[in-house]
């Protein structure tokens, strides 16, 4: 009965390091699970030995002439080099450009905004700033009611 | 000349020291090859390719290890390339392969040397028959079998359990 769930595990088990864990602990010493294998001697019954061969030719001097079907080497070709070298240097050339473009600074500021409703509501910029230095803010006020608009510029020196 | 001096000239490049040193163990590798792959004539073909490729990296061959093994070894991976070309042309060419490989039926003095070679043998998959005719007929190790197939060593005693296994099955059907 433990033969036939070790064979069933031995089938089942997906990896090789698991089923040769089932060969040592119980396949190799079990006189039933290796009845269910071909010995060495039968095995050798079956195959070419090097005694059924005594008349074969020998295989080394006519194979002297011969050479080896070699890997068709890919040409060497200038015009792809310099292709290359112009991709790699455009692309380290964007590379540099993008990693030495100063990120954009960001604007901050301080608003101030009275309680009330949409029309006596006072707004008012206390201060703005862009990138640390004095920013000019620009106010806009579309129709709707409630709703301003506000962005900075960077003041010119 | 002894094994060692032979090694040592044919390393140097001496073709005639090489053919010295492989007349002994030709018949071990084509004995090996036809295991493999089956057929007398693309056993004779594997074989001539591994002594050629043997003989053209020879000066790599660590002269510790055993001569005959690292040839054994080349032998089997010419012989595993040669099935794994032939299972992709016929997987490319399935409807066209046997007109073109006249119907499939083997050549007549092929059937000779391999009706009682290699039937049974032929039933395994590649590597299974690359590892049983390793173990059982040049006595490599597990290990010397999982370095010559770029394998692990469980991978290998897998297969050499399954192919027994198998070929137990195919013997007692053939009965």
């Amino acid at each position: 009965m433990a033969c036939k769930w070790v064979c069933f595990a031995f089938r089942a088990l997906p990896l090789p390091a698991w089923r040769t864990f089932l060969l040592d602990r119980h396949i190799d010493h079990c006189p039933r699970c290796r009845g269910g294998a071909l010995d060495d001697e039968a095995i050798r019954s079956l195959g070419v030995t090097p005694a059924d061969l005594q008349n074969e030719l020998s295989l080394f001097p006519p194979a002297a002439g011969r050479r080896l079907p070699r890997r068709r080497a890919i040409p060497f070709d200038w015009r792809y080099a310099f292709g290359a070298l112009l991709a790699v240097t455009l692309l380290g050339a964007l590379v540099a450009l993008f990693r030495l473009t100063p990120p954009e600074p960001i604007a901050q500021g301080t608003v101030y905004v009275t309680e009330g409703d949409a029309h006596e509501r006072i707004f008012a910029v206390i201060e703005a700033q862009i990138g640390g230095e004095p920013a000019r803010p620009i106010l806009f006020k579309p129709g709707q009611p409630g709703m301003t608009i506000v962005w900075f510029e960077k003041t010119k020196n | 000349m002894d094994e060692r001096d032979l090694i040592r000239c044919a390393q140097l490049g001496d073709r005639d020291a090489f053919a010295g040193l492989v007349s002994g163990h030709e018949k071990k590798l084509l004995a090996l090859c036809w295991n493999m792959l089956g057929e007398r004539e693309e056993a004779r073909d594997a074989a001539q390719e591994a002594l050629l490729q043997a003989f053209e990296n020879f000066s790599r061959f660590d002269a510790g290890r055993s001569f005959v093994k690292w040839l054994l070894g080349i032998g089997a991976k010419r012989c595993l390339d040669r099935l794994r070309r032939k299972r992709t042309f016929l997987r490319i060419f399935q409807g066209h392969a046997g007109e073109w490989l006249g119907r499939g039926e083997p050549r007549p003095e092929a059937v000779a040397g391999s009706e009682r070679v290699g039937r049974l043998l032929l039933k395994l998959p590649a590597r299974e028959r690359a590892a049983i005719s390793l173990a059982v007929f040049e006595d490599f190790s597990a290990r010397e079998i999982a370095a010559t197939l770029g394998c692990s060593e469980n991978t290998v005693r897998v297969h050499l359990f399954n192919a027994r296994v198998k070929l137990k099955k195919e013997v007692a059907d053939g009965l």
